[in-house]
């Protein structure tokens, strides 16, 4: 009788939930989960995860970004839950593919608030300056749990201050590293093998690489032209990083004087040498080195016809296999962008540096519910195991000192942490005014990339880089009146 | 006589209630009420429907990486014919093309200005002259310069041009500036007062940013501001009687698809201001109806257009203005645009041509109930909340529990309704499918209604009556459609 009892409440939860649901929520398959989810209950219809039960307990709520899927923060919350540290807590998971641009929103409603928004690039210190984000000053000073060290001594390279920003005068951490990136040229290494093609190291091999590729019948690139300079500033800040390295980058995101976009000094030298390889490269072989109607395409269409072989190679990032990994059915594998002659070297030849895009990142409201809890995981979240699992599950890394050598990726995201491990990464960062008031940015009039493409006869890779110079000594006395001087 | 009877009737009903437990007095069961007379309402008043990127009297060709390689002029007869299209297509007030936009020539704007008249529409023009020199009169009149009457005067000489040819009357105004930060609202405040003046009949239009612009882009210094703050000031300074916005909602690639969570609460805000300021100033905004940029995705039906259309109806709106009429080129320099606007680049009608103008359509039919309603309120049918939008609204005055008629809204998903009441008091209720209408899914909503036996269900253009059964009415809502509900 009680098995009767127990089969009917089941058979009725069963009948209400799929009313509920249109039988639009299914459970979770364990791939999806990253892994069992033993000890603890998981409910994907409202993202509940708690160990035993949640009464009595305080939710985590976490609003994530969904290009690494959910896998990842599944398993670090139930991590969590399993650890002591997290007995008196629950999390209240939503993954959400908007919430980067839907943050700002959020932040401004202060309604049905999540305590950590991990997002991607975005200008978070416009929300810390209005206020509404927690300082992490405690967070960065954490130990970690389980660990010896705090949290801010295993932080790697420029995330150590770019997370810091001045609220009401004062500078606190507002913003905390979440994953971190490798960008560059992606190739098909099954058409490689098929016609046995070198994988290039420098910019002149690209270019004998793309003859031979065409000569096959085949087509070089395919880019996504709907997405902000079609993927192509993966190539080029690569390219600019080499010709002028990073200091001369770090100089320009200065922004002192409009000398940094002077063409004929460096860092604008740098730019105006890149820009020419990728116009030498790229712009005066569009028709026969790219997949005609690229340029309109974004960059799921552009991934399905790399996917389909309607190109051999691609710009894009470390995401790729997990965005678009469905369609992609051949090998693939990450190439470091080619060297270009005159690239930066030290005692150990050139100097590998990876442009990861504008970074990802985590923040908490000011007015979050459970700011303590938010920092707890927050801080979890960088013990050696979990910083693992991440880079297991995501295929990514983070931006900390872990041994990425014991994670199990697949071949390609092998090939994309073998560049991230021998690399210096870069990535936009400043803390000028004329950057945070968006007055100034790294191309400063144009898209450079989809100008050159659209313009191919009439505009060149130096008079894009005069005219830009030109427009920013122009305004730059508005500019600098505008924020109230520099 | 027939009082008597009533009573006595009213009598033996009493009595056969107690007997059969009470049921007909609404002590635990409940009873159809009987429809009262069903209502009517008129009103010739159509809903404004504008756009963004008209038609230019050139033709351009692109390449397949965006660079321009040819262009020919339009025929008068080629340009008049575009026009048509856009009256066809519910357009009723008119922008002018990519290249003519901000800085139409005199030359081009009177031919607008000409086929507009001739196909029964309105239109906003661009005139760099005039807007320059509105730009500078605070700065004229501060440094005495020149007076405020000089500057009138200016205007009027300038604008003399529209306003002595013989199609002025279709003539709606000029587009002053698009998304301005707040360094420019005094400039622009002033500049309106003196525009308003020369030409009290003509708009002055500005359409502000959306939510989801950053506090540095709303500010346009170095110091980062809310957008409530934006909004405050722009009510504060520039007085004028309507307030327009963009924030597009649909998201998506190949089969994929998402929608803005803030998409309503961007509406609800600028009815919380416009609530505040009393002075019940009309509310535009701007639709998506083209992809462009990484993420917003193309109309892949009508409803995707009708879904927005209907929910900004339920927040009350005054005018929907699509984003784009017409393709803009490949890429502006910084966002790279579809060729998929209703008239796609080759001059051609596309698909969402079709979708607009069925939502068109059924707005416009709508409008002799709508245009006798006050807009007071939203009812939430939150189940889900798969969008996301409803928890921006929690704790918004715009949001009500209950209506005087309407008491409940639910539905097998997310749904919500306006509530709107007649000069009498009467309720009316703009129903919404609140679904991203890319995932295809219809919804039962089902409304509570109080005291009333009937209800008024216009929906896709048709009038029907349905009874009120057991203190409620279920309708059958498909992707992107909504309802206007009138009980009785």
């Amino acid at each position: 009788m009680k098995k009767f009892v127990s089969f009917l409440i089941a058979a009725v939860l069963c009948v209400s939930v799929f009313s509920l649901t249109g039988c639009a929520v299914q459970a979770p398959t364990e791939e999806e989960n990253g892994g069992s989810l033993e000890g603890v209950e998981f409910t994907p219809k409202t993202g509940e995860m708690y160990a035993g039960t949640k009464e009595g307990k305080t939710a985590i709520k976490i609003a994530y970004a969904t290009g690494y899927k959910d896998a990842w923060i599944r398993q670090a919350a139930r991590a969590f839950l399993l650890d002591p540290i997290g007995k008196d807590y629950y999390f209240v998971l939503t993954g959400d593919s908007e919430i980067t641009t839907g943050v700002s929103s959020k932040l401004e409603s202060g309604r049905g608030l999540s305590d950590i928004y991990m997002i991607l690039a975005s200008p978070w210190y416009s929300y810390a300056a209005n206020d509404k984000l927690a300082s992490l000053d405690d967070l960065y000073e954490m130990q970690i749990p389980g660990e010896d060290g705090k949290v801010i001594d295993k932080i790697r390279g420029t995330w150590k201050t770019y997370g810091k920003t001045t609220n009401r005068g004062e500078e606190h951490f507002y913003s905390f590293p979440w994953n971190e990136n490798v960008t560059g040229i992606v190739y098909n290494k099954t058409m490689f093998d098929k016609y046995g093609w070198k994988v290039p190291t420098t910019v002149t091999e690209l270019k004998e690489l793309c003859e031979q590729i065409v000569k096959d019948g085949e087509v070089p690139f395919v880019y996504p032209g709907n997405v902000g300079g079609g993927y192509w500033d993966f190539v080029g800040t690569n390219w600019w990083l080499q010709y002028s390295g990073i200091d001369k980058l770090n100089e320009f995101m200065g922004f002192a004087s409009p000398e940094v976009y002077n063409p004929d000094i460096e860092p604008g030298l740098g730019k105006k040498n890149m820009l020419k390889t990728f116009s030498d490269l790229i712009v005066e072989n569009r028709t026969k080195y790219t997949l005609r109607g690229s340029a309109s395409k974004d960059h799921l269409k552009a991934q399905v016809s790399f996917a389909q072989r309607e190109a051999a190679m691609i710009p894009d990032g470390v995401w790729i296999e997990k965005e678009s990994g469905q369609v992609i059915t051949d090998e693939i594998r990450m190439m470091r962008v080619p060297y270009v002659d005159g690239a930066k070297t030290d005692a150990n030849g050139v100097i590998n540096v990876n442009y990861s895009g504008q970074p990802d990142m985590s923040i908490v409201p000011k007015e979050a519910d459970n700011v303590e809890g938010a920092k707890k995981f927050l801080a979890f979240m960088c013990r050696d195991d979990m910083l693992k699992q991440y880079t297991n599950l995501t295929g990514a890394p983070r931006p900390f000192d872990y041994d990425i050598s014991e994670c199990k990726t697949t071949p390609f995201v092998k090939s994309c942490l073998d560049i991230w491990a021998s690399s210096v990464t870069w990535f936009e960062n400043s803390t000028s005014k004329l950057w945070t008031a968006n007055k100034l940015g790294k191309f400063q009039t144009t898209n450079p990339y989809t100008t050159l493409l659209a313009n191919a006869d009439t505009i060149t890779a130096s008079s894009w880089c005069s005219s830009e110079y030109t427009a920013v000594k122009n305004s730059w006395d508005d500019f600098v009146s505008s924020v109230g001087g520099i | 006589m027939r009082k008597k009877l009533s009573g006595l009737g009213m009598a033996l009903m009493l009595a056969l209630s107690v007997a059969m437990g009470g049921s007909m007095l609404g002590c635990g069961n409940e009873t159809d009420v009987k429809p009262g007379e069903e209502p009517v309402y008129t009103s010739d008043e159509k809903f404004d429907v504008g756009m963004w990127v008209g038609i230019s009297d050139r033709h351009v060709v692109y390449d397949d990486f965006g660079k321009e390689v040819s262009s020919r002029k339009l025929s008068d007869a080629e340009f008049l014919e575009k026009y048509r299209e856009i009256a066809d297509a519910g357009i009723t007030i008119a922008f002018p093309g990519y290249d003519v936009m901000i800085d139409g020539r005199a030359s081009y704007n009177l031919k607008a200005l000409k086929a507009a008249k001739e196909v029964g529409i309105k239109h906003i023009l661009g005139d760099s002259t005039i807007r320059d020199y509105l730009w500078q009169t605070k700065a004229l009149v501060e440094g005495k310069i020149a007076t405020r009457e000089q500057c009138v005067e200016h205007v009027k000489s300038l604008l003399k041009m529209y306003t002595d040819s013989e199609y002025y009357d279709a003539l709606y105004g000029f587009m002053m500036k698009d998304e301005p930060d707040m360094t420019l609202f005094d400039t622009m405040a002033f500049a309106q007062s003196i525009f308003n003046e020369a030409a009290p009949d003509l708009m002055f239009y500005g359409n502000l940013f959306p939510v989801i612009a950053t506090g540095y882009q709303l500010s346009g210094t170095s110091t980062s501001v809310s957008y409530n703050a934006y909004l405050n000031s722009w009510f504060d300074k520039v007085g004028n009687n309507y307030v327009s916005y963009d924030h597009y909602p649909l998201y998506g690639s190949l089969d994929e698809t998402s929608f803005e969570a803030s998409f309503l609460y961007n509406m609800d805000l600028m009815r919380e201001k416009i609530r505040e300021e009393g002075k019940n100033r009309k509310l535009w905004t701007f639709l998506q109806s083209m992809s462009f940029g990484g993420k917003n995705r193309e109309l892949r039906s009508k409803a995707d257009a009708s879904m927005q259309a209907y929910s900004f109806l339920a927040y009350g709106g005054d005018c929907i203005q699509w984003f784009c009429y017409s393709c803009p080129p490949p890429s502006d320099g910084s966002t790279a645009f579809g060729n998929n606007a209703p008239i796609n680049r080759d001059l051609e009608k596309t698909a969402a041509y079709t979708y607009i103008q069925q939502t068109n359509a059924d707005v416009q039919a709508l409008m002799p109930y709508y245009k006798n309603f006050t807009w007071k309120g939203v009812m939430l049918g939150n189940i889900n909340d798969t969008e996301d939008n409803f928890s921006y609204l929690e704790g918004s005055p715009n949001v009500l529990e209950s209506g005087k008629t309407l008491t409940g809204i639910t539905g097998e998903e997310d749904c919500f309704a306006g509530l709107f009441e007649d000069k009498d008091g009467n309720e009316g209720y703009m129903v919404v499918n609140f679904t991203d209408p890319g995932k295809n899914l219809s919804n039962k909503v089902t409304l509570t209604i109080k005291d009333k036996g009937a209800v008024v269900v216009v929906k896709n253009g048709v009038k029907t009556t349905e009874r009120v059964k057991k203190g409620k009415v279920t309708l059958n809502l498909a992707c992107g459609e909504g309802a206007f509900v009138i009980p009785y």
